[in-house]
């Protein structure tokens, strides 16, 4: 069995027809026998299309991180000053000493932001695709005692705040299945299936993603006057 | 609107000075300076809470732990947290072993002439920063002008003794605050610890700008 391997230069062209929606790994005989290729395929897979691995496939795409921003940026995931917690130091007084002596448990996201690209005809498995991000759907929390002080001069206002520090990050999407063009036979689970040979290519990088990753998260208060 | 600006600032302002000696019992475990500490808690997501604190301040080679102790049971340096943006008032803090009382050291961030101004505000309208028994005293033989306030805090239930003073360039401002179920009545100036207190440490104070 031929396999039909495109060149390098039209990687982009290929993943125009390429899609991730969800595959079925179609066992048959055949398969056994072409241990470089894998029989794959779903209802809504053309037959021409490049496809992601999956965890369903014998191998799976993953995310390369390929770019980081050299600063990193804040990201307040609470700030007491929406919910009434500022405090003021009176003007007629000399110094203030504020602690909020109070704690706060705030959940975040240690992705935000995301932003997968990929071609337009493949947005159905934009979805699946951010799943393969570093940290995607990666919940963290924070919790705080606010029990330090801050000394304030005269008039500053106080709020306390939590902080997770976030970078900017961008990525790509390496590995991929190319289609053969060649059918292969059918699985009796889904019949409208139209499986196909695929040879999968695992130095194959395409598409991109950005998101911000949360590297550090802190405490502490906001003043300003 | 300027009627509403100043309640709600004392509003502010009872629980902040209030927080002020509460905190001094758990801010003690900030006792070593250094630009970020960690905190006891841990975050779900499996990162350390950090806080920033800021390194302890020169102000605390003048008014050190022996000095502090004649006003304080057992003082412990309480560490400042740093501000998000911008700067942070030089400050040097402790507080008694129990938390129930506190003293601090910092430069006025006023002239003295606006410090004693904003004493005789105070004194005038007192519930505008949430205190009552306001009283403003001329204090002697204490840099080139001072004088000391004392006042209560109604919803805080704090004594608290200020002591302004200037010193070359520079004006200080002292502040002790006691708990206190009642308003005492406070000793005079010339027998104030807090104004023994800066008598003995001026000498040692930068003077310069």
């Amino acid at each position: 069995m031929k396999i039909k391997k495109r060149p390098a230069g039209r990687k982009w062209t290929g993943l125009l027809a390429f899609t991730l929606a969800p595959m079925v790994v179609l066992a048959s005989p055949s398969v056994a026998s072409a241990s470089s290729q894998e029989c794959l395929g779903n209802s809504s897979t053309p037959a021409n299309a490049d496809i992601a691995g999956n965890w369903s496939t014998q191998h799976q795409t993953r995310s390369v991180t390929v770019q980081q921003a050299r600063k990193t940026w804040q990201d307040w995931v609470y700030r007491g000053d929406l919910d009434h917690k500022t405090f003021q130091c009176p003007w007629n007084v000399p110094s203030c000493s504020y602690a909020w002596q109070q704690s706060k448990t705030t959940g975040w996201k240690w992705s935000v932001g995301l932003n997968v690209k990929v071609p337009s005809v493949l947005s159905k498995a934009v979805s699946e695709l951010a799943a393969l991000t570093p940290s995607y759907e990666r919940n963290g929390s924070i919790t705080t005692a606010f029990t330090w002080t801050i000394t304030l001069k005269p008039g500053q206002k106080a709020a306390p705040i939590q902080v997770v520090e976030r970078r900017w990050t961008q990525g790509v999407y390496q590995g991929i299945y190319h289609s053969t063009g060649k059918s292969c036979l059918p699985t009796t689970t889904d019949i409208n299936a139209k499986p196909h040979f695929y040879t999968w290519d695992p130095n194959a990088r395409w598409g991109s993603w950005t998101t911000n990753m949360a590297v550090s998260d802190w405490a502490t208060y906001n003043v300003w006057s | 609107m300027m009627v509403r600006h100043l309640s709600r600032a004392a509003a502010g302002s009872i629980a902040a000075l209030a927080c002020a000696l509460l905190t001094a019992c758990s801010a003690s475990t900030h006792s070593t300076p250094s630009a970020v500490h960690d905190s006891t808690a841990r975050g779900a997501g499996s990162t350390k809470v950090k806080v920033k604190t800021l390194p302890k301040s020169h102000l605390c080679t003048v008014l050190t732990t022996d000095v502090a102790e004649r006003l304080l049971a057992d003082p412990r340096f309480t560490a400042q947290v740093g501000p998000d943006k911008g700067g942070a008032p030089d400050v040097c803090n402790y507080a008694s072993a129990d938390g129930k009382a506190a003293l601090s050291l910092t430069p006025a961030s006023r002239a003295y002439a606006a410090e004693l101004s904003a004493a005789h505000a105070l004194r005038a309208d007192p519930a505008s920063a949430g205190m009552r028994d306001v009283r403003v005293e001329t204090v002697s033989s204490l840099g080139q002008r001072a004088f000391r306030e004392t006042s209560y805090q109604t919803q805080a239930r704090q004594r608290i003794t200020f002591v302004v003073w200037n010193a070359g360039y520079r004006t200080w401002v002292l502040t002790h605050a006691t708990m206190a179920d009642t308003p005492t009545t406070a000793a005079a100036a010339s027998d104030d610890k807090a104004v023994q207190v800066a008598r003995s440490i001026t000498a040692k104070l930068p003077t310069s700008r």
